[in-house]
């Protein structure tokens, strides 16, 4: 999947992207980090092709019906319960299985019959990165998974991320937490200048830089 | 494609069954409108003449603030909170939120005027002699709401935040009611444009046809509607494959 010398501008005249070129490996997770504002939500949303990306340089990236995308915010309907949108969401990707609430993990079972409305930013958080894991898709996209959850809770979550790719998934997610990110089978693309600063693993980027830890590697880069 | 558009629309039924604050507009306001009429008419809320046109003013403004409010407003509600955007990740095609939006509001529109109509018929049994005319209206209205959706489809496209969005709809309903109102002939000039211009006075003349009211249903008058209609189901929905994803009023 790759993405070759992409301009874009913002509808405020700004430009966000500059002869951006970048690519990412199938089968891993591939791991895009900026500074807040550097456009990786909007890289995402091109990719997962919410915002049309016919005709631009966009290389082997699957269909929207092959993409599965956790959004900042988890934007939902409030009067939905989390086992309404669960079983939505599974029965519209999965034709040939029905789902049943013996399905949700232990930490959402307790919540099954609440509205979204009635929880906290965190608790919608789970719900929609159980409902994107659950999807059936070639591409995963992570907006920010961690953000909002308690480390237990995250450190879960990067677990299920994982799993995607041992089931040979491909995983393209943003982050600004450090702390318990995965190392192996992991590829890192900084994005800084408009362009792709830096592309390689969390060791080719620790080298480069001459530091031992990913995020002080990250923030010599970026600088 | 079908089975989704059924999964989404049983969703969506729930959740817009939930929030039933929308009945206020489409069915407690004219009814309470209606009691009104009867009360101060001493039982005549239609008056003594044209008490059939009367009724059509009733449903023509259920549809369209059910069309309008309960259905464009919605799909702008649900850009600008980026749900739209969500749901069409998991739907796969924005179409299909579309439609199945379509479906629950035709349901919703169908019962309010059921409902309405059956109080109508509770509170003034004179107007008993109405009941085909109510039936035959609910048939074509199956036609009619996504007719009124292709003529206000311009919505999804105009680069608006919500409550403008909102405030443009408002004076919207408002001037289509004062001009169904408004005493102009039917075959006018001013008549043609109108029901090509406007999704009220459109409305008054399918019905007047299709329930062949005053025996105003002329090959000409039919051949009219049916152009407008076609007008409006195939450029009217030219918005819904090129309605934006993304909020107008945030970056994401």
């Amino acid at each position: 999947m790759e993405i070759r010398d992409f301009s874009y501008q913002l509808p405020d005249g700004r430009q966000l992207f500059q002869h951006l070129s970048a690519v990412f490996d199938a089968g891993k997770i591939n791991i895009l980090l900026g500074v807040n504002g550097v456009g990786k939500t909007t890289l995402l949303d091109f990719i997962a092709g919410v915002s049309e990306r016919r005709d631009l340089p966009f290389v082997g990236f699957p269909t929207m019906h092959q993409v599965a995308y956790q959004m900042q915010d988890a934007p939902f309907t409030g009067s939905a319960t989390v086992a309404d949108t669960l079983k939505m969401m599974v029965d519209l990707d999965q034709p040939d299985e029905r789902f049943t609430e013996d399905q949700l993990p232990v930490s959402l079972q307790e919540i099954a019959h609440s509205h979204f409305r009635d929880l906290s930013g965190g608790q919608r958080q789970l719900v929609i990165l159980e409902g994107v894991c659950q999807l059936r898709r070639e591409l995963y996209l992570f907006d920010e998974p961690e953000s909002g959850l308690d480390v237990k809770v995250a450190v879960s979550v990067l677990d299920r991320i994982q799993q995607l790719t041992a089931n040979g998934k491909t995983v393209i997610m943003t982050t600004h937490q450090f702390r318990n990110l995965p190392t192996e089978n992991v590829k890192v693309l900084v994005l800084a200048g408009k362009q792709i600063a830096f592309s390689g693993t969390p060791n080719e980027l620790m080298m480069r830089t001459g530091t031992s830890s990913f995020e002080e590697a990250y923030l010599k880069t970026d600088a | 494609m079908w089975r989704k558009l059924r999964i989404l629309s049983q969703f969506e039924l729930r959740q817009t069954w939930d929030d039933k604050a929308i009945l206020f507009y489409t069915l407690i306001c004219p009814t309470i409108y209606f009691v009104i009429a009867d009360v101060s008419s001493k039982g005549q809320p239609f008056g003594a003449r044209n008490i059939a046109f009367q009724l059509l003013g009733y449903w023509v403004y259920i549809i369209l603030v059910g069309v309008l409010n309960g259905f464009q407003f919605g799909l702008v509600s649900m850009r600008e909170s980026n749900f739209l955007k969500m749901f069409t990740i998991i739907a796969g095609d924005k179409r299909l939120i579309f439609y199945s939006n379509l479906i629950v509001q035709m349901v919703f529109v169908q019962a309010e005027i059921i409902l309405f109509d059956i109080f109508v018929l509770v509170l003034n049994p004179s107007s008993l002699f109405l009941i085909p005319m109510m039936i035959g209206g609910f048939f074509l209205n199956f036609l009619l709401i996504p007719i009124v959706a292709g003529f206000t489809n311009f919505v999804l496209l105009l680069p608006l935040k919500v409550n403008l969005t909102s405030l443009l709809m408002m004076g919207y309903i408002l001037l289509a009611m004062l001009i169904v109102n408004l005493p102009y002939q039917s075959d006018s000039l001013l008549g043609v444009v109108l029901t090509i211009l406007m999704p009220s006075s459109y409305m008054i003349q399918f019905y007047s046809t299709g329930l062949n009211m005053l025996g105003q249903a002329t090959l000409v008058n039919a051949g009219l509607l049916a152009i407008v209609a076609l007008f409006y189901l195939l450029v009217g929905f030219y918005p819904v494959r090129h309605m934006k994803l993304q909020s107008n009023t945030s970056r994401y």
